[in-house]
């Protein structure tokens, strides 16, 4: 302990500004819990493939148990730099360097608040290792093509091409049109000729219009199309299948069938009931464990695509989760900059004028018929409101210093969350009255975006002003508050 | 030499209408300058635009620089040490917080140990060093702070109401202490400081300012109260069970005199020597003196 103590002091003399940040101690806190969680990750037992779900399970357990140290590193780091990096301001020493202080604080945050995800980065590169990537990518087609002669069950086969990309085209009206990845096998027959196999599959087609709200000409519809396959090709996709599917457990109850008994019992079958109907196709199930083979392949697939909370190690997660980082450290720089009795005053403004937006919001909604777009529009107007009524209270010398220090740190605060709000207002404006591509919610339709890009534009024109917000700030409230003699 | 020098100094606070007005400030080296004056009379308004906490209009001049820019304004104020009235707590040790500060400052890591020493030796806060903030008492908080303050080397050292929550012995101390520092440092420094301890104030500073409702009443040397003034004020307290026999002992020295409290004030043309031995004279035991004819106090109504 008063080994710990005087390296503690000797950094404090030699490297004031680490000490102040705690970064002797955090950083090898962290880099123990990473090790740690990472090291949780990599020990998933992974001697047979698991089902995707139980890697699920497994990484939200650990997930759950690291919340609790990052919630206490996190408070443990706040408290440090309100009980010291604040000082640095309430005993009048400058606050020289706004964006220096803030992006170490952003830098710890991110830090601190990515531990849980250290055990996803295990367990991927566990079960990366596991898998051969490139055999999977090559083998999925044949999966593909040689799963429908193989199970069909109500009439349907799934396909493992979640990977192949939407297909998108203009069709003769106009509309953009996406071809669904999920095809559904209908019916399996054989033409007249005997040399071909019929099958029929639904695709489902997707209208969408780059038209406005209101367009009663916007539709969706589905299309249904027959597949011609030559018979030569069946045997080949039969063969090929044969060959590929053990490797991912899809073993055959008879591994020596050959194609053409499959395509003839299939045949047989449907030419003795005299109607080629879908709905008079029998079941079949040539896989020995079907589900298992499923799941497998499922679990290949997924691990390839980062799915579930591999995600997490994914680019694109960590575009959008650094706004997490980013608000604390946009929370704990302005505790940092003001007085703690100020931020409490701008806390009480913060809260009040939030609860008022939702009571407005309230009495709107149980008082007026009026839809969600017309509320929506009201608080386009509310937001707009509060950020003018804000800015005067900022800058008019009428209003008392104290009340003005209160908004302008409140204002500081949750401008970033003002300017979101502004384009999750737009977003929910733009909706389309029917169901997006993905059937799971309805369909955006922005003038100028794609919609992963006007979500993109919005979250960096946040985090730019986020950062000039604290260059403006940090200058206002130095001139006004700190050093107000410049 | 000057480090400090205002012109025209004025805050106004619209919602109370409250004016500051200073005509002219000027703190040279080596002096302490005493600010008294009623509650709510603009002691510590006056005190926070020196320090640079609160905006006031006027011309200032800080160390013979007058301030242009930003950074310059900044790096003048790296000179100034303010110890405001509440004292904001400190975490962690105090030795801690010392060396924290010494390292901010930019104290080499090898001379920190002795600077401190130097410093808390002469504060006679040595004792106390590994102490917390919650474990010493108000007057050692304040020398603490006091400490914190001058490793920065200031040149300009503000402090408001810095006796205020001491007992007599640790203001006497403080103050003893304060024009210690003054001629120990090897570079030009000057106090200013506020307090409602008139006579402890006075007894330590060159120069006095008084203010009342915003307004200079007085500012200059405390000689200068009595060559301005042709009379001279006592302030007594005789002990008698018949109040009309003190005043009657009164009447044959001065005319002139009223009851502030338990004493009387009493403006007489008889010097120390001459006022006392009249009063001896009198039926009523003396208990109380003290010469306020050149003191601040006689601005007090």
């Amino acid at each position: 302990m008063m080994k710990f103590k005087n390296w503690d002091i000797q950094i404090s003399k030699n490297y004031p500004k680490t000490w102040i940040l705690g970064l002797h101690i955090y950083l090898p806190l962290l880099a123990f819990l990473y090790l740690l969680f990472y090291g949780l990750g990599w020990a998933y037992y992974t001697a047979d493939m698991p089902g995707f779900h139980e890697i699920e399970d497994y990484s939200f357990g650990i997930t759950q148990f690291s919340i609790l140290p990052m919630f206490v590193i996190a408070i443990l780091f706040s408290i440090r730099q309100v009980k010291f990096n604040s000082l640095r301001v309430h005993h009048q020493v400058p606050y020289k360097y706004p964006y220096r202080y803030f992006f170490a604080f952003f830098t710890v945050f991110l830090l601190i608040t990515s531990i849980p995800i250290a055990v996803n980065f295990g367990l991927l590169h566990k079960l990366g290792g596991q898998i051969d990537e490139v055999k999977f990518i090559k083998d999925l087609p044949v999966l593909n093509k040689g799963y429908t002669h193989f199970y069909q069950s109500n009439f349907s086969s799934q396909i493992y091409d979640k990977d192949v990309p939407f297909k998108i085209s203009v069709d003769e009206e106009g509309y953009e049109t996406q071809t669904s990845r999920y095809i559904i096998v209908g019916t399996y027959r054989m033409d007249e000729r005997i040399d071909s196999l019929i099958i029929s599959r639904s695709y489902v087609h997707y209208a969408v219009s780059g038209s406005y709200i209101g367009d009663t000409s916007l539709r969706s519809y589905a299309k249904s199309g027959w597949d011609t396959i030559h018979l030569n090709d069946v045997l080949v996709q039969i063969e090929d299948f044969k060959k590929v599917a053990p490797f991912y457990e899809g073993d055959l109850d008879n591994p020596s069938i050959v194609g053409l008994e499959i395509i003839k019992t299939h045949y047989m079958h449907n030419a003795a009931n005299g109607n080629l109907e879908e709905r008079d196709q029998e079941n079949f199930d040539l896989i020995k464990n079907n589900s298992r083979f499923k799941e497998v392949v499922d679990c290949y697939a997924s691990i390839i695509t980062k799915n579930g909370p591999l995600n997490t190690t994914k680019g694109s997660f960590w575009l959008y989760y650094i706004t997490f980082p980013l608000s604390l450290s946009l929370l704990l720089f302005t505790i940092c900059s003001v007085k703690i009795t100020d931020f409490g005053w701008s806390l009480l403004v913060s809260a009040l004028t939030g609860m008022i937006l939702m009571l407005i919001n309230g009495l709107f909604a149980i008082s007026t018929n009026y839809g969600e777009e017309v509320q929506l529009v009201l608080n386009l107007f509310l937001v707009t409101f509060i950020i003018v009524l804000f800015l005067f209270m900022i800058i008019s010398k009428k209003v008392k210093s104290t009340i003005s220090k209160a908004f302008t740190i409140s204002f500081q605060m949750f401008f970033f969350f003002l300017v979101f709000s502004y384009f999750g207002i737009f977003d929910a404006l733009h909706d389309c009255p029917y169901m997006g591509i993905d059937r799971s919610e309805l369909c955006k339709n922005y003038e100028y975006f794609e919609s992963s890009n006007y979500y993109l534009f919005a979250y960096s024109l946040c985090v730019v002003l986020v950062l000039i917000g604290i260059g403006v700030f940090n200058g206002v409230y130095t001139r006004k508050y700190i050093h107000p003699k410049n | 030499m000057e480090l400090f020098r205002a012109e025209g100094i004025l805050k106004h606070f619209p919602r109370s209408n409250f004016r500051l007005s200073i005509p002219s400030l000027t703190l040279a080296a080596g002096s302490i300058t005493g600010v008294v004056g009623e509650n709510g009379n603009g002691k510590t308004t006056l005190l926070d635009i020196v320090a640079g906490e609160s905006h006031g209009e006027g011309n200032y001049s800080y160390f013979s620089n007058n301030i242009d820019s930003k950074s310059k304004w900044l790096e003048l104020k790296n000179n100034i040490g303010f110890i405001p009235q509440r004292i904001p707590r400190w975490f962690g040790t105090l030795e801690q917080n010392l060396i924290l500060k010494a390292s901010l400052e930019g104290i080499s890591p090898n001379d920190i140990d002795k600077e401190l020493d130097e410093l808390l030796d002469f504060l006679g806060l040595q004792k106390y060093r590994k102490l917390k903030w919650t474990e010493i008492s108000t007057g050692y908080r304040l020398r603490f702070e006091l400490a914190r303050v001058l490793i920065g080397n200031p040149k300009l050292l503000v402090l408001d109401e810095p006796l205020a929550n001491l007992d007599i012995n640790t203001q006497q101390k403080f103050l003893s202490d304060l024009k210690e520092l003054l001629s120990k440092k090897d570079y030009p420094l000057a106090v200013i400081l506020s307090s409602q301890q008139l006579h402890e104030i006075e007894s330590v500073a060159d120069q006095m300012i008084f203010l009342r409702q915003g307004q200079v009443v007085y500012s200059g040397s405390l000689e200068a109260i009595a060559e301005e003034e042709t009379t001279f004020l006592y302030e007594v307290q005789l002990i008698h069970n018949d109040s009309l026999t003190v005043e009657a002992v009164l009447k044959k020295v001065s005319s002139e005199f009223k009851k502030v409290g338990p004493y009387y004030q009493v403006t007489t043309e008889n010097d120390v020597s001459s006022f006392l031995s009249s009063l001896t004279k009198s039926d009523c035991e003396l208990k109380y003196f003290r010469n306020l004819s050149q003191s601040t106090k006689r601005f007090f109504n």
